[in-house]
């Protein structure tokens, strides 16, 4: 009985012992601002003239070729850039261009035409490597957008979850907030993950949806544990639902600046089907998609 | 010093007359056999202690030791029982057993490492303060498991050696085990049989314990010096404090409805017990009645799982007593109590209540203390007469020497047999004469310790009651 209570007791505290996980920042050295001819452009330059200096980053201007470039340069040589420029005839050339690795974080203005607006978003996100920021609202205050993060994750077993990004970008003092959401599409990945083939019951499912927020409040506790000494606040909320209105109703109560969706490791941008609806619902406030 | 009791015991052996000299030897080998047998433990000690326990049944019944009306039913032995620390060591159990399923104790234990900052002279400190509150307010043994379980999981991540810190805390488990009126069975059986309240019995002892803390804690400190130095070096300092941040203290809480509900009955489960004689519904009741008490107040909490919490139950302990108090009524009977009383007297009656002491703590570092203490309790207080006749200072002898003794030795206390057990189980033998020369000298000091405090306490209490 005593060596049962040794060994359930020492179970219990290695299990409050978290694995901190080790997250380096991400030292960003290519800033690549995409300009369309979209109203918030000079959006795009404002904040790209914010990270230049944040992050000592070389600029590059992308524009359609079909465009003249020299009014571009004019805009950005206002906003204190001078940026090297490279035109592009197609989106799959603009892909190519801004695709050349790490260290590196795509801007564009959303688009005005609803259909361009996905193609558009949907080219860049799957296409390159780099993370994109899309920006929705005109800027004022560049700094702002990094007071207030709200990095959404999904339950996806196969998701490799990339935290640098985020913990790079926050601005000091200011917070990160992780909202995990489970939902119950994340069974079927679990199944596919573990290669199971048998049918789960209602109670087995609910039992699975469980035991993957359990894993995922301990992994996210280890995320909070590796930001201690930093210079931010970083916290964690695990809901269960559907991803979408669970972020949205997180967006209306919280005064965020920016979501972070989807993963993004070593070079490869991975989006799940709900970042992708998640990427398209939310307006207000601009998007990272890793 | 005279032992007052011993005429009142001697006057109320209403059977003494009947017993021949050879039948109190007889008993007495029975006795001597039956304690050397716990102290080897080759047999599990409730069997052994129930098989003596018969013996001496048949033995006096044979020799017509008992009233004939009473004939050797049930109701016979049935009252040497002292139910009162049954029914305390019942009900503690199952509360504590409950509280700690509830992950209060686990929580708070992970707080302290974090407070620590792992740092190793901090760590030693706050664990081992944290094992003697908690074994003054659970028991021994289930304070020494959870303190000593995160002991070696902390360590690892340190990479610290346990040892000095498992044995500290295994000696501190028997300073904190003075504290209160159920914090250890010797204080149990000792408290009842001079009928010390649990309020009483904190005030008396409160002070040496807090002393006898520090002391503990300066000895650890220059017997173990390297492996505890605190850490130098603001980089060692950052370092240890970002290994134990990354515990959580949450990740032990099952439940947190019932990790809340059960702090509140915690804290009002010792406020019933310490103000037990001013509570009115209390008032009335025995000390065994709170605990019981408590322990459906507990089971009333975690509802759901009375079948497995009544299982964690120490039923052997329950029969152990059981056996116990029935050899010991025997015993009684039989002028056992009464030789060994003499003899006691004999032995330590020049030296008073610091020499009974002495006795009590040498002879609980080589067997069980339950035995002895309840010997005793009964040799001096046969009867509430008898037990209110004594000097106070004498049961408070017996208390300390009960307790402090297990120091001595590995396997003088269970809270040190608990701390071996842990080391042993992850490849960390403790030869017994290396204990020895360690927990002797933590004993060494407690006891000197203890003896200026049982003269003082001499000096106040004379003429009082305990």
């Amino acid at each position: 009985m005593k060596e049962r209570s040794i060994d359930e007791f020492e179970s219990i505290f290695e299990r409050a012992s978290i694995p901190v996980l080790d997250i380096e920042e991400v030292a960003i050295n290519r800033i690549s601002a995409v300009l369309k001819g979209e109203p918030l452009d000079d959006s795009v330059l404002v904040l790209a003239a914010y990270l230049k200096k944040r992050f000592e980053a070389q600029v590059d201007l992308h524009y359609p070729a079909i465009c003249d470039g020299e009014p571009v340069l004019k805009a950005a040589r206002k906003r204190g850039l001078d940026p090297q420029t490279q035109p592009f005839v197609s989106t799959a050339e603009l892909v190519g261009q801004v695709s050349i690795g790490r260290a590196q974080l795509v801007l564009m203005a959303e688009p005005v035409e609803e259909e361009a607006r996905f193609i558009d978003i949907d080219a860049m996100v799957q296409g390159t490597a780099p993370p994109v920021l899309i920006i929705r609202q005109p800027i004022d205050k560049p700094i702002d957008i990094f007071a207030r993060i709200l990095h959404s994750l999904t339950g996806n077993f196969q998701q490799t979850q990339n935290f640098s990004y985020s913990f790079t970008l926050v601005k000091d003092r200011g917070t990160l907030e992780l909202l995990h959401t489970v939902d119950e599409s994340d069974v079927e990945d679990v199944k596919k993950a573990l290669r199971m083939s048998l049918e789960v019951d209602a109670y087995e499912a609910k039992e699975l949806l469980e035991s993957l927020a359990r894993h995922a409040e301990r992994y996210l506790k280890g995320v909070v544990a590796a930001s201690h000494k930093r210079p931010f606040n970083v916290s964690y909320a695990l809901a269960m639902g559907e991803v979408v209105p669970t972020v949205q109703a997180a967006l209306a109560g919280g005064k965020y600046t920016l979501l972070v969706v989807g993963s993004h490791e070593e070079g490869h941008s991975r989006v799940s089907t709900s970042d992708y609806r998640l990427m398209h619902t939310v307006r207000e406030i601009p998007v990272l998609a890793l | 010093m005279t032992f007052a009791a011993l005429n009142i015991l001697a006057s109320v052996q209403e059977y003494a007359g009947q017993v021949a000299a050879y039948q109190t030897w007889f008993f007495a080998v029975i006795l001597a056999v039956t304690l050397i047998a716990l102290a080897t433990e080759k047999i599990h000690k409730t069997i052994l202690v129930l098989l003596s326990a018969l013996f001496c049944l048949f033995l006096a019944d044979f020799w017509g030791l008992f009233p004939r009306q009473e004939g050797h039913h049930l109701p016979v032995y049935i009252q040497m029982i002292e139910w009162e620390v049954i029914g305390i060591v019942i009900g503690a159990t199952v509360f504590v057993e409950i509280a700690a399923r509830s992950g209060v104790f686990t929580w708070i234990s992970v707080k302290m490492l974090k407070a620590s900052g792992g740092d190793p002279f901090k760590l030693l400190i706050f664990l081992s303060v944290l094992t003697a509150v908690f074994s003054a307010f659970l028991d021994n043994i289930m304070a020494m498991i959870i303190i000593g379980s995160l002991t070696v999981v902390a360590c690892r991540r340190l990479e610290l050696d346990p040892k000095p810190f498992l044995i500290t805390e295994g000696i501190m488990t028997n300073v904190g085990g003075l504290l209160t009126l159920i914090s250890s069975i010797p204080n149990i059986i000792v408290g009842k049989a001079a009928d010390i309240s649990y309020l009483k019995f904190l005030i008396v002892s409160g002070p040496y314990t807090v002393v006898a803390l520090a002391v503990t804690m300066f000895i650890a400190r220059r017997l173990f010096g390297k492996t505890v130095r605190p850490l130098a070096g603001e980089e060692a300092r950052t370092h240890n404090r970002a290994l134990v941040m990354a515990f959580d203290e949450w990740e032990t809480v099952n439940d947190r409805r019932f990790f809340y509900t059960s702090i509140v009955a915690i804290i009002l489960v010792i406020l019933g017990f310490a103000f037990k004689a001013q509570i009115p519904i209390l008032r009335d009741f025995g000390i065994e009645v709170v605990a019981m008490m408590a322990a459906v107040f507990m089971m009333l909490l975690h509802a759901k799982d009375v079948e497995h919490d009544l299982d964690d139950v120490e039923w052997s302990l329950v029969f152990f007593f059981v056996g116990l108090f029935v050899i010991i009524g025997v015993m009684e009977r039989g002028g056992v109590l009464l030789k060994i009383g003499t003899s006691l007297e004999r032995l330590t009656g020049s030296t008073g209540a610091v020499g009974l002491m002495w006795f009590t703590a040498l002879f609980s570092s080589v067997t069980d203390n339950i035995p002895l203490a309840a010997m005793l309790a009964k040799i001096f207080g046969p009867t509430p007469e008898a037990a209110a006749a004594l000097p106070p200072t004498q049961w408070w002898a017996v208390v300390f020497g009960a307790n402090l003794g297990g120091n001595i030795t590995p396997i003088g206390s269970a809270s040190t047999v608990v701390a071996c057990t842990i080391l042993k189980k992850h490849g960390m033998k403790v030869p017994f004469m290396q204990f020895v020369k360690i927990g002797g000298v933590f004993a060494l000091a407690q006891l000197i310790l203890a003896s200026g405090y049982l003269l003082i306490l001499q000096a106040i209490l004379s003429g009082g009651a305990g």
